[in-house]
């Protein structure tokens, strides 16, 4: 490609140039015709590209204009049927509530929709191939019962996409990608809108939001709260009327005009609580009673229940390294395989697990330094293949690095070789969000490599088995069992002693949060293997654990 | 496209008092509308912005409209008249490069109205079909863009440098261009 005409397409599209090459690619743009030729070759395309890759928006003043849309105005429902089929083909549900809160609330649909959807072509033109718009993903269930026209009743585990989510008794907790945990309680209308927002137009919802995903909005008809990082609830009526409190944190609470605008809005901290009345347009204080609110779920992660044939299985395969995480002392994890070297314990990794069941490692929510790491070294056999196989459970949907190893020659840098990491939600990956990734990178070295994704997403409270590994020049991930994906890694036999560390992608509090990547949740059965295994194998540890596949019942 | 008896047909209807009668235009121009916006300018929200008024303006000077004309032309003409409007606002308030964006836009004008004025929405929407049957890889840099510091993240992610994003999309776009020939053949 021309370097002239990449450096005037980047500059097109956004990028910054200094003045005089500014001139110098004006100038031959002037002259030379093949150039420009090519440059409108390039920009046609890649304006169709984003235009057929993107949602045709509603042009709300220019329906105005055209009077397209005062009948649809009439019910909320309408509005918000047509916009959601629009989008991606959600069936019709009843009419409901009193049309005086209809237009409020259609509006206030509209709006939301229009500012915060993620523009997508309807789903029609969708190529077949293109999976579901999910945000989220069921991670506990009690006693709900779904209603949903279609028939389908999410499980636990179950992903959740945009649209109308029904739920008739029951309470259901989902954990949206961004890692907001949402508890509903039934009967309520729930819209996932995206994954910054969610429309309630009728029910019990208690939102727990993490840093990183402040600005969370759950929308009501006629009312706003949006989170400023915190645990709040709203009540919303079939009227419309909406109870607001914060347990904890800080919240501003709005009412909206007919035109989803704010009309006058409100801050609230910690135990303060507000009734939100759209019909009279007031906020006022009222005594919070947290009891009158959905409860915060309690959630316990499960045990990892294994066959108790599991750790023979894993002997037999002679792995280098096999750490167990059933005992702890002075801070270390000892290795199963004999003379080899324990793992470390920095910061207030623990064990969990009743007295004789199963224990596992516990990565806890903290602020200090908290990883695992290996006394000496081990050198994985690149050229000829090794594999890293583990149990994880991870607590949330957030970039989290299990395994990490790290080229000793190269210290004090922390050059890469082999990375096993859980993805969040980021807007600038290409594939889908909340994935594990495997990365081989050769040299060392802190950027490239080659990386391959699952094809799955993982759940969080859940417990998932995770084999990585190298055969020759072959880069192969698994997923509970199941094969994802494999890629080409780059030619190379060397290889190179490492440090293995677990849990963080990097040590020293100098880094910020993105460079470590610091795990939350718990590890097991971590083995590393001087060879590769082969999918049997993998298939039959995988099995050995899946009395475990289940979601938190308080069994540990 | 709308033919020109199609069209006639529209403007007499709107003259009428059926102003549902635009929402056919609406339809049927819109992708291309959209998509000679975003050759032009990069912020997908500007585009549409840009669309709506470009639709507004048709609305209120259809009658201007001379019957027989190029109606995909006409409408293009008022898009150039607001992406300049819309330069010449942000280039107050914000920096030199918005000028030179408007400076280039000048400069190929001509040659950019000859070339749009082919595209059609089928052509366009086969662009989705193409998109799929490209390689991973490529279609990976073609679903992340090439906007603003998109091709920054996208070098990171795929491990490979600025340049080569570029140029994995100039080929991926040959390969479209291949693709929407036979689609379209």
């Amino acid at each position: 490609m021309d370097p002239d005409l990449r450096d005037l397409l980047s500059a097109w599209r956004g990028g910054d140039l200094d003045e005089a090459r500014c001139a110098e690619l004006l100038e031959k743009l002037r002259r030379d015709e093949a150039f420009r030729r090519a440059f409108i070759e390039e920009t046609r395309l890649l304006g169709m590209l984003k235009a057929v890759q993107s949602t045709q928006p509603r042009w709300l003043v220019l329906e105005d204009e055209l009077g397209w849309s005062a009948d649809e105005r009439m019910t909320s429902t309408a509005l918000e049927q047509r916009v959601m089929q629009h989008i991606q083909n959600v069936p019709q549900a009843p009419k409901i509530g009193p049309w005086k809160w209809a237009a409020l609330a259609a509006a206030v649909f509209l709006i939301a929709l229009l500012v915060f959807l993620p523009r997508r072509r309807p789903q029609e033109t969708v190529p077949p191939s293109a999976s579901p718009d999910y945000v989220a993903v069921v991670v506990r269930l009690d006693r709900a019962q779904w209603e949903a026209p279609d028939g389908s009743h999410p499980s636990e585990g179950s992903p959740l996409p945009i649209g109308l989510h029904r739920l008739r008794a029951g309470r259901a907790t989902l954990t949206l990608f961004n890692g907001v945990m949402l508890s509903v309680q039934g009967p309520a209308d729930l819209n996932l809108l995206s994954v910054g927002r969610v429309f309630c137009r009728q029910g019990k919802v208690r939102a727990r939001v993490p840093t990183g995903a402040d600005g969370f909005t759950v929308l009501a008809p006629g009312s706003a709260v949006v989170d400023f990082g915190t645990e709040f609830g709203l009540n919303v009526a079939a009227s419309g009327k909406a109870q607001c409190m914060v347990f904890q944190g800080k919240v501003e609470v709005s009412l909206l005009n007919a035109e989803g605008h704010m009309l006058r809005s409100q801050l609230l901290s910690e135990k303060m609580a507000v009734d939100l009345d759209p019909g009279t347009g007031r906020i006022q204080d009222i005594a919070p009673q947290p009891d009158q609110f959905a409860a915060a779920p309690e959630m316990i992660p499960p045990a990892l229940v294994l066959d108790p044939s599991y750790p023979d299985e894993i002997r037999k395969l002679r792995p280098w390294g096999y750490w167990r995480f059933e005992t702890q002392a002075d801070g270390l994890f000892p290795n199963e395989v004999p003379d080899r070297p324990p793992l470390r314990a920095i910061g207030p990794v623990s064990l969990a697990g009743p007295p004789g069941d199963n224990h596992s490692a516990v990565f806890a929510p903290t602020k200090v330094e908290q990883y695992l790491a290996m006394d000496g070294s081990w050198t994985p056999p690149r050229p000829t293949g090794y594999a890293v196989e583990l149990w994880a459970l991870s607590e949330k949907f957030k970039t989290s690095a299990l395994i990490s190893l790290t080229s000793r020659a190269d210290e004090p840098n922390q050059n890469h070789i082999f990375l096993l990491e859980i993805n969040g939600l980021s807007h600038h990956l290409l594939h889908n969000p909340c994935l594990v990734r495997f990365l081989d990178r050769w040299p060392p070295g802190q950027a490239g490599g080659v990386n391959v994704f699952s094809q799955r997403m993982y759940v969080p409270y859940r417990w998932h088995h995770l084999v990585a590994q190298k055969i020759q020049d072959r880069l192969e991930l698994y997923l509970d069992g199941e094969f994802q994906d494999a890629a080409r890694a780059d030619p190379d036999e060397a290889t190179t002693a490492c440090r293995l560390l677990v849990g963080r992608l990097k040590t020293d509090l100098q880094f910020n949060i993105s460079q470590i990547r610091p795990f939350i949740g718990r590890l097991d059965e971590l083995a590393v293997y001087d060879r590769p295994l082969s999918p049997e194998a993998i298939r039959r540890h995988y099995e050995l654990g899946t009395a475990s596949r289940s979601i938190p019942q308080g069994t540990k | 496209m709308l033919e020109p008896s199609e069209i006639a047909s529209i403007v007499d209807e709107v003259a009428q008092g059926n102003r549902d009668a635009f929402r056919q235009i609406v339809r049927a121009y819109s992708l291309p509308l959209r998509s000679y916006l975003a050759s032009q300018i990069h912020n997908l929200d500007d585009v549409d912005d840009l669309a709506q008024e470009v639709f507004l303006a048709a609305f209120r000077n259809l009658p201007t409209f001379r019957r027989g004309d190029d109606f995909g032309a006409w409408l293009r003409g008022i898009a150039r008249n607001k992406l300049y409007a819309h330069w010449r606002r942000t280039s107050r308030h914000k920096r030199a490069m918005e000028a030179f964006r408007e400076e280039v836009a000048h400069v190929v004008e001509a040659d950019l109205e000859h070339a749009a004025a082919a595209d059609r929405s089928e052509t366009i929407e086969a662009l989705l079909r193409c998109i799929d049957k490209l390689p991973e890889k490529l279609r990976r840099v073609v679903r992340g863009g090439l906007d603003g510091e998109k091709p920054a993240l996208l070098a990171e992610i795929l491990a490979t440098s600025v340049g080569a994003i570029y140029n994995l999309h100039y080929r991926a776009n040959q390969l479209l261009r291949a693709c929407l020939q036979k689609e379209l053949d």
